[in-house]
């Protein structure tokens, strides 16, 4: 397996065995810190946000500086020569120039594989639009990993808008790796769509769709939360009677396994109430914090400062 | 064989002969390959007789051998066709188009925000599926489904 060199573009160009050698890698980072606090003395990350992000931006600056290494780049291309028309590969090609590796965020979709395959340095893919957001669901995955006994076998519920949500079809796809089965729960008119339910499909994937969290909470053991958004609805009443089924509060989860874990992306607003985060259920700030460790555990695999 | 076939090919001295198109497809492919601006003698029959379609749909094309690029273009819309290369009034050639598990700069992604429509990018589909025929995008990941399939 030879990380060195490679981008991380999509979760489509893992198999298993990567996934875990990278699941694993972190964990070493997560358990031995100070052991990897120079494996990128002298190497500068260029994160090139051509579209805002609060935890994606600031976990890999993070991650650079907690390895030693340094940071530069923008949060927002206003004022930059993107902005005045400059094509994404003249950027890569300037960008490389100045920096050992390159995490970008596009709303484009495919912007990352053009810069990864016209790059000569790692390129990372921190988010293209509504394609993909590998890094993510290597934080999702490290996290049900290290909060449950197995990464297998487990029952996973989706749940809120699984119409528009990225980080749920990339985490359901890369958990065809294992044994999972998955319930998507949502209101109709947000849920999956044809084509991943098609891919799973074809992949031999146990799922089934329902409307209601209640008509299999005592089976699951993690539950994926995701936000369903005001602007998706036409009708204000329409959003707040939907809403009602999707928030969930220590009343909502009476019945539910002992040792669920819920996850959530982030940033919640009212789906998950604040009783909930004093729960053993709660595992999504520490699913934040997972950030840190996978990505230095990316970054360093791909810059070959570790196996 | 159709003997009228047989006729058609040996009247084109060099050149290609596209035999077995659907023949709806016809005035696409004639399209496809920029006939319309062909400045040798091009012939187009459709609604032809043969055994194995009960109407085909065939080109002959006056000095021009087609490439990969044309042949796989021809594929996507009518996967039947065979190819006839024609020297000296011969069949030098013969073979069935054949779907390849990869287009490179032919179709057009679909999708608005992928970026090969935003930036000046080729364009990458891969075979994801013969029947119905689909691909998916190398760069932005969506499928490509028959009825959307659009050249460049």
């Amino acid at each position: 397996m030879e990380f060195k060199g490679k981008s991380i573009i999509s979760m489509r160009d893992f198999d298993k065995d990567e996934i875990m050698h990278i699941l694993e890698s972190a964990e070493k980072i997560d358990s031995n810190r100070e052991d990897y606090a120079h494996h990128m003395d002298g190497k500068i990350l260029a994160a090139l946000f051509f579209e805002p992000s609060t935890r994606t931006r600031l976990s890999f600056e993070s991650a650079m500086l907690r390895l030693g290494g340094k940071v530069i780049g923008f949060a927002d291309p206003g004022g930059t020569s993107v902005k005045k028309g400059e094509s994404l590969a003249d950027a890569i090609r300037m960008v490389e120039a100045y920096s050992d590796i390159i995490v970008m965020r596009s709303k484009i979709e495919g912007a990352a594989r053009l810069a990864g395959n016209i790059s000569s340095i790692p390129v990372i893919n921190g988010g293209d639009g509504a394609n993909q957001h590998p890094t993510q669901t290597f934080l999702d995955l490290y996290t049900i990993k290290k909060s449950k006994e197995s990464l297998s076998g487990n029952k996973v519920g989706f749940m809120g808008d699984l119409k528009y949500g990225r980080t749920v079809h990339s985490l359901a796809y890369a958990l065809s790796y294992f044994d999972t089965k998955m319930y998507f729960i949502s209101p109709k008119d947000l849920s999956m769509p044809d084509d991943h339910l098609e891919e799973l499909d074809e992949i031999g994937v146990d799922f089934e769709e329902v409307e209601s969290f209640d008509d299999v909470k005592s089976e699951i053991d993690v539950l994926y939360v995701t936000r369903i958004q005001r602007e998706r609805f036409g009708d204000e009443l329409d959003f707040e009677k939907v809403k009602e089924g999707y928030t969930i509060d220590m009343e909502f989860l009476d019945g539910c396994k002992d040792d669920l874990k819920i996850l959530h992306p982030l940033p919640r607003v009212d789906e998950l109430a604040r009783d909930v985060d004093e729960s053993p259920y709660a595992v999504y700030f520490q699913q934040a914090a997972n950030g840190i460790p996978t990505r230095m555990a990316l970054i360093s695999l791909t810059m070959g400062a570790i196996e | 064989m159709n003997p009228d076939t047989k006729i058609t090919i040996r009247k084109i001295k060099n050149g290609t002969v596209i035999d077995h198109l659907d023949s709806e497809m016809v005035f696409k492919i004639v399209k496809i390959l920029d006939l319309e601006n062909f400045h040798d003698q091009v012939t187009i029959g459709i609604n032809m007789m043969s055994p194995q379609l009960k109407r085909k749909g065939l080109i002959k094309i006056e000095n021009r051998f087609l490439n990969k690029s044309d042949v796989d273009k021809i594929s996507l819309f009518s996967p039947n066709a065979t190819i006839n290369l024609i020297k000296e009034y011969e069949v030098d050639k013969k073979y069935k188009v054949e779907i390849p598990n990869q287009v490179d700069n032919v179709l057009k992604c679909n999708n608005p925000n992928c970026v090969t429509n935003l930036e000046d990018e080729k364009t990458i589909f891969i075979l994801h599926k013969k029947e119905p025929l689909e691909f998916i995008c190398k760069y932005c990941e969506r499928r490509l489904l028959k009825e959307d399939l659009e050249v460049i």
